[in-house]
């Protein structure tokens, strides 16, 4: 092979490596879609199945400093049934827990579900499915302070406080949605839970979907 | 084993032929894919770092498609720095795919073959979250489907998936997290490649300045006629139509997204599991081969052992016996059993059992006796690993193979010894330097029989009757041209000899020498 010819033949290799390597860099993958995509994405802590019981000042007495709660409560986390209809089927129903070896995290929520391109009538319901035994009213806002103010009330009062702000992080027993939406092809609506307004809403593109 | 690797070898060994003849085997690319890779990264480092200026956390696509929309500078400063991504992960695969095929992986080689894994899991470490940076629809793919295969874990206290669901905006906490990681990996590159030649003694860490400039042109030509565009952003709430994928970094993609989550790591584990048993599983059957002893009583401690051994495992303490000096020792934890310090040992002293100096004039004196050897004949040292394989071809241009573990272990008594046995003329050949699996075994006989290095071939040896022509194992035409050659050259010596003896010269000229180098 003569010298100007071997390296025409070197440049053209370098060339096809270098072209190869453009190639694979940036190819394109075909994904195109012909359903929408409904999705939804939540998660909330599970309402607490408990049985709570007042300890006793001698039993308090008992516990660590450090320990000592007027109430204590057992119990274990409660199950939701998730169902989300499409028109008028069915398209799923599931029990969810919450997260971790003890069930007591909380329920991170992640399903999508194909939907044909159009118009549709979506509702979907987080219902607790475990009952909840009946809790005394809250106090609220109502003032206990007292000029007395021993430190063993300040901590029931911090202890009630505590309790109310867990229960209000909690789902609450049903969530609905029923709402309709239009939905083009390759378009996602999420269904997600807002904890301020307790309450499931949908997401689009353009923040909420036309109803 | 063995066997399923000979056809990977002998492509290899093809391909290896083709870039010789195109680039010389100087240059040639595939002897260079380490190194390549290293020039590579510092490309990446250099344009990574122009581009970190530009780079915004809290608009990771908007400021990309700045970058890309600059036609100055910007866009191609982003290709060189995207292209140089994919050159390197193909250099560091080539790389390893040769250590594999030429089974430098295993004994004393295992912990550059396991850096090297952890190379390779960096470099894509550091790939897979540059794409992801950008924050287009091939970013956003890569990061929803690696958070579903990380959610898999039971480790994690929040589904990583969430983040990307859409519910809420991707934070920018999640980009500067992943721009740094980005920018600390190639930290950890470094630390790596540290302990990757940490056991060699003259580690070659970039290419020729030849190969080096023709891979950047290469890499800013490219830049320059196939500059990159930016995909649509990343989106939660649309399925992207088409998705531009860089399929060396993320072909994994669509292999893994029909998987259930728990099942992508079935193929990853066992990827990396494999790659890192390959040091067990390409020890040869035979068992480990026997690192060099030194026979303390001929050592004279001239410390040449030292500095030739690649792999720094010679060093020299003060002798033991009451002689003065010093005396050479072997680490057999660092000794791949090369057998290049029999060759650079003088009195013969040191070298793998069986393989020390010693050991191959024994060798080269029942080669001399055997009775069916005709003498006058041309004999070719060549390797087994190398030109070994191309003894038909060998046979055929009327040279008779004389086979060797590596041709930089030869002592060059042999080659005398062969000479004044009858011989007439030896052909050595070694593999390409930059091929060589013992690293520096072509340098260092080179240097022996034409530069006077440390035991050198002795002056009255004559050098028109040895020739040091290094092949590959698939260059069969250039080993019969080399044969040819030679054949030609000892008819002419033999014809101007047997002249000279019808009218004798007494002035002996020899071939003039190149003064002796120590180191």
């Amino acid at each position: 092979m003569s010298v100007p010819i071997r390296r025409l033949a070197a440049l053209l290799a370098a060339a096809a490596a270098v072209a190869l390597l453009v190639a694979l860099s940036r190819a394109p993958w075909p994904r195109r879609s012909e359903h929408a995509l409904l999705r939804l994405s939540w998660s909330g802590r599970p309402e607490r199945i408990e049985r709570c019981r007042e300890l006793s000042d001698a039993e308090l007495e008992k516990l660590p400093a450090h320990m000592r709660l007027r109430e204590e409560c057992e119990g274990h986390s409660a199950r939701y049934r998730v169902r989300v209809w499409l028109g008028d089927s069915l398209l799923s129903e599931d029990t969810v827990t919450g997260g971790g070896l003890r069930g007591d995290r909380a329920i991170y929520m992640l399903r999508e579900y194909p939907v044909a391109p159009g118009r549709h009538a979506v509702a979907v319901e987080v219902a607790r499915s475990d009952s909840v035994a009946e809790e005394p009213e809250e106090p609220g806002d109502e003032d206990e302070s007292d000029d007395t103010a021993a430190a063993p009330l300040d901590r029931a009062r911090r202890e009630r406080e505590e309790h109310r702000r867990e229960r209000l992080e909690r789902l609450p027993p049903l969530l609905r949605l029923d709402t309709a939406l239009g939905l083009a092809p390759g378009e996602v609506v999420v269904v997600s839970y807002d904890p301020i307004g307790r309450r499931l809403l949908a997401l689009s593109e353009a923040g909420a979907p036309d109803r | 084993m063995a066997t399923a690797k000979q056809p990977g070898r002998r492509l290899l060994a093809a391909a290896d032929a083709l870039a010789n003849r195109l680039y010389g085997s100087s240059r040639n690319p595939l002897y260079q894919s380490g190194t390549i890779a290293v020039l590579l990264l510092l490309v990446l480092l250099a344009t990574g770092l122009w581009l970190t200026f530009f780079y915004k956390v809290g608009a990771p696509w908007a400021s990309v498609r700045r970058i890309t929309q600059d036609p100055w500078l910007g866009n191609w400063v982003r290709t060189v720095h995207r292209y140089a991504s994919d050159a390197a992960l193909v250099a560091v695969l080539v790389h390893g795919l040769r250590m594999f095929l030429q089974r430098r992986s295993w004994g004393p080689r295992a912990l550059a073959w396991i850096s090297g894994v952890v190379l390779l899991g960096l470099v894509l470490l550091c790939g897979v979250t540059g794409f992801v940076l950008v924050w287009d629809s091939f970013g956003r793919a890569l990061t929803v489907e690696s958070a579903r295969i990380l959610d898999a874990l039971p480790i994690l206290s929040e589904p990583v998936s969430r983040a990307f669901t859409g519910e809420r905006p991707v934070p920018a906490t999640f980009f500067f997290l992943t721009l740094f990681i980005h920018v600390t990996v190639p930290l950890a590159l470094g630390l790596a490649l540290w302990l990757h030649v940490s056991r060699l003694a003259r580690p070659v860490l970039l290419p020729p300045r030849a190969v080096s400039r023709g891979v950047v042109i290469a890499l800013v030509a490219a830049a320059v006629l196939l500059p990159l565009e930016i995909g649509p952003e990343g989106t939660a709430f649309r399925l992207p139509e088409q998705i531009t994928v860089d399929w060396l970094y993320g072909g994994w993609l669509p292999v893994t997204e029909p998987m259930p989550r728990w099942g992508a790591w079935v193929p990853l584990l066992t990827a990396t599991a494999a790659l890192l048993l390959v040091p067990r599983w390409t020890r040869p059957a035979e068992g480990t081969r026997p690192p060099s002893v030194v026979d303390e009583a001929i050592c004279v401690g001239c410390w040449q052992c030292s500095w030739d051994c690649p792999y720094d495992a010679i060093s020299m303490i003060p002798r033991s016996d009451g002689r003065a000096e010093v005396v050479a020792r072997v680490d057999p934890a660092r000794c791949v059993s090369c057998g290049i310090c029999a060759g650079s040992c003088a009195p013969m002293g040191v070298g793998p059992p069986g393989r020390t100096g010693r050991d191959q004039i024994e060798r080269v004196r029942a080669y001399l006796a055997a009775p069916e050897r005709v003498s006058g004949e041309m004999v070719a040292i060549a390797c087994r690993q190398g030109a070994g394989a191309l003894e038909p071809v060998l046979r055929v241009e009327g040279a008779v193979v004389y086979p060797v573990e590596c041709a930089g272990n030869l002592h060059t008594s042999v080659m005398e010894l062969l000479l004044r046995g009858g011989a007439a003329g030896v052909l050595v050949l070694p593999c390409h330097p930059r091929d060589c699996r013992n690293r520096e075994g072509p340098k260092w006989l080179e240097q022996r029989v034409y530069q006077g290095r440390e035991a050198e071939l002795q002056e009255r040896v004559d050098r028109r009757r040895i020739v040091v022509a290094p092949v590959g194992m698939a260059d069969g035409s250039a080993v019969a041209a080399a044969v040819r050659r030679f054949w030609e050259s000892l008819g002419e010596l033999d014809r101007a000899q047997a002249g000279a003896l019808e009218a004798p010269d007494l002035t002996c000229e020899r071939p003039p020498l190149r003064p002796k180098s120590g180191r």
